[in-house]
């Protein structure tokens, strides 16, 4: 037996395919394993590079995975490739490559192996992996959100959370929320990444708005999530902003609406630096953590607006006897020698019990919102003036000397005059007046708040009995 | 080798994996990596001119040896995360008058910096660039969307492969060998995930209508032989950007820079007069 020839079968008939080829991947040798394998003859091979024997995927991966790593470490293991066959069919292969830098000005030697049945059992295991992966990523983005909007104290927190989520689960470039305002606008965003708020202001503005009433208006008339996924797309739906797209570099963009009780309470915008599809399981959570939001704003709202009523007067609006004795008592507990003087005004109405009698007590509410209005309009900024219950109003000034709350008290007394009453044409109402003045460091003992609007009260009687529409000051 | 004229470069030679090598007051020359290498392919390339310009190597964030906790997906889901950190490092390193040689998807991302800041470069060298690698009506870039998702199950099947051999990579490069196999493993996942982003937007990625507005004079080399960017990619790049020219190189393969680094540097020099 030749054992030359030996070896020849052995190379021939060995059940893998081998190559040798050069450095840049041009075959020079091939056994026949690899050839029956490719469905090819020998000089559809040799000569040729071993990469056209490749999948388009296969030779992106070839040249930009493979290459690289072969030429930096010399070897490589199990990398898994598919080969076209003459056929069209594809044929899944494991790889061995070896780089021989001394034979022949460096030679790569392949060994290729037949992973079909192993290929197929893998890729059930990768698509398997990545929906968990997939799920993973959903879960821990949810979970961030929900810490993140419980711990939101504020709309703007709320909105903060939001924009940070989507951003999460989209990488986008920037996600910015807007809330609809009361005034029928958007508030100020809440953006997480680098938001350009010229194109999303314009974006807006092309959106039609929300207080645009018209079936016509855009987002107020259908309010879905849409993906705008090309700058074709994008300038051809906003051809006002596309400029401002252009500089901004917004290559695509998401818009989730923000829906509350069947209106839009906002909205979310994702833009992208580069064309983008979000497949419907992003569309899905960026629309659950959207519909999170709303829920959490509602909260919020019903908190804020809770608070909002245990300090308001519900009739006039104006702060109520709980926020004034509040506010007294954060004035009295800063007090030392060097403070201001504090001036608590008692004003009740004179004559308003004839309205009630004659006009009925809806005409006196009326009545009651208009002097309080009035009022507030009067006292100077940072003075706060509040409704104590019936005809009774308290106003609290920090540094008013006697002069100033004298002078104060004349203007108050006047504006209550000088305030028309439709509702009860032909009879007049008057206010007295009773002060009480507090100046630190006078007396030894620190009055309570509750004391000085005592105070303020028996000076107010005094105006009643010496004939009131007066005012009379008493110093504490 | 002086770095650091400005405040936060030290940050950025971090970030970045800065190298600044040749003579100080030398006119600039940039390199720049393409998708699925580091700064390292340059080897063969940069050093022959760093005896008459000041070279500078970088990693882009999320390859080679750059500062991966850097990496945010968002800034990175777009070139214009990359382009934004190579005027970022011009600025710091106070270059000006650059020439910028960028290869594969790092020639794009030079395309998107002299858009944004055309008075800082000279000339671009665009080393196997394509602006769009997915055909289109009209467009030839030598790929189906399907591809590129072919490749990302690629990416994916070839994880293992990939982590035992980029393992020895970090036990290497680390100062810590008391390194878990856990905590190699959360890298090599970490990168995984890069490397999937970083695939979909560099094949994903379509420059087409911003290259008229590269205004620096520009020399596209393509090689015969490049299945990733075909001499048609570099054919279009040459008549998007205005007085370009394209300089077509009988080469093997993608990496024109490590098969015939005499070649391209030759292609280069004579570019630049």
């Amino acid at each position: 037996m030749n054992p030359g020839v030996q070896a020849r079968d052995l190379f021939d008939l060995i059940p893998c395919g081998l190559i040798s080829a050069t450095t840049r991947g041009v075959i020079t040798t091939v056994n026949d394993t690899f050839l029956a394998m490719v469905e090819k003859k020998r000089e559809e091979v040799v000569g040729h590079h071993l990469i056209e024997h490749l999948t388009p995927g296969s030779r992106l991966y070839f040249e930009t995975g493979f290459m690289p790593q072969l030429k930096a470490h010399g070897r490589a293991s199990e990398v898994a490739f598919d080969l076209c066959l003459s056929s069209g069919e594809t044929l899944s292969v494991f790889l061995n490559a070896v780089v021989d830098r001394e034979r022949d000005g460096g030679t790569i030697l392949f060994a290729v192996f037949d992973a079909t049945l192993r290929r197929h059992y893998e890729r059930e295991l990768l698509a398997a992996r990545r929906l968990a992966e997939r799920s993973e990523t959903r879960v821990t983005i949810l979970q961030t959100a929900t810490t993140a909007f419980g711990n939101a104290g504020s709309e703007e927190e709320v909105a903060h959370a939001l924009a940070d989520a989507s951003r999460a689960a989209t990488d986008a470039m920037a996600a910015s929320v807007y809330l609809c305002d009361p005034s029928g606008g958007f508030s100020a965003p809440s953006s997480s990444g680098a938001a350009k708020q010229l194109v999303e202001a314009a974006l807006l503005d092309a959106l039609g708005g929300r207080g645009d009433p018209s079936p016509t208006g855009g987002l107020a008339q259908s309010p879905t999530t849409v993906v705008y996924s090309g700058s074709a797309e994008l300038s051809a739906h906003f051809p006002s902003a596309a400029a401002a797209l252009r500089t901004a570099r917004v290559e695509a963009l998401a818009t989730v609406p923000l829906i509350d009780d069947g209106a839009l309470g906002g909205i979310l915008l994702a833009s992208f630096g580069r064309p983008r599809r979000l497949d419907p399981p992003t569309v899905d959570l960026l629309e659950s953590l959207a519909q999170q939001s709303v829920l959490v704003l509602q909260r919020i709202r019903l908190r804020e607006l809770i608070s909002y009523r245990s300090l308001h007067d519900p009739l006039t609006g104006l702060p109520n006897r709980h926020s004034l004795q509040r506010r007294l008592d954060q004035l009295l507990t800063g007090t030392h020698p060097n403070q201001p003087t504090i001036a608590v005004l008692f004003i009740d109405l004179d004559g308003f019990k004839s309205v009630n009698d004659r006009f009925g007590h809806l005409a006196g509410d009326s009545v009651l919102r208009r002097i309080g209005a009035s009022l507030e309009r009067a006292v100077r900024s940072g003075d706060m003036v509040g409704r104590l219950g019936g005809d009774e109003f308290l106003l609290i000034c920090e540094d008013a000397d006697e002069q100033s709350a004298g002078d104060l008290a004349e203007r108050l007394r006047a504006t209550v005059r000088n305030t028309p009453l439709e509702e009860a044409t032909g009879l007049s109402v008057s206010a007295s007046v009773g002060v009480s003045i507090y100046r630190p460091g006078t007396s030894p003992e620190k009055p309570t708040g509750d004391a000085l609007i005592q105070l303020a009260d028996e000076a107010m009687y005094q105006s009643k009995r010496t004939g009131k529409d007066r005012a009379t000051i008493i110093r504490a | 080798m002086t770095l650091a004229p400005f405040e936060g470069a030290d940050a950025l030679v971090r970030r970045n994996n800065i190298s600044s090598q040749g003579p100080e007051g030398a006119p600039a020359i940039v390199f720049g990596h393409g998708y699925g290498s580091s700064r390292q392919m340059w080897r063969l390339v940069a050093p022959q001119f760093v005896d008459d310009h000041r070279v500078v190597l970088f990693d882009h964030v999320g390859s080679g040896g750059s500062d991966r906790r850097a990496y945010d997906r968002g800034k990175y889901d777009s070139l214009h995360g990359y382009a934004d950190d190579l005027l970022e490092i011009c600025h710091a390193l106070g270059l000006s008058e650059i020439v910028y040689v960028g290869h594969s998807v790092g020639a794009m991302i030079g395309c998107l910096a002299a858009i944004a800041e055309p008075t800082l470069f000279d000339s671009l060298v665009l080393v196997g660039g394509s602006a769009r690698y997915i055909n289109d009506e009209g467009y030839v870039g030598g790929f189906e969307a399907d591809d590129v998702d072919a490749l990302l199950d690629s990416l994916d099947a070839n994880y293992l492969a990939w982590a035992s051999t980029m393992a020895p990579v970090f036990m290497g490069n680390s100062d810590r060998p008391e390194l878990t196999a856990e905590l190699l493993d959360s890298f090599s996942k970490a990168d995984q995930a890069v490397a999937r982003q970083f695939a979909r937007v560099t094949f994903l990625s379509d420059l087409r209508s911003d290259l008229s507005s590269v205004s620096t004079p520009t020399l596209v080399v393509q090689s015969t032989n490049d299945i990733v960017a075909p001499v048609v990619a570099g054919e279009f790049l040459r008549d998007s950007i205005p007085g370009s020219r394209l300089e077509v190189l009988e080469a093997e393969g993608h990496y024109v820079h490590v098969s015939d680094p005499e070649k391209l540097t030759t292609t280069i020099r004579s570019f630049l007069g």
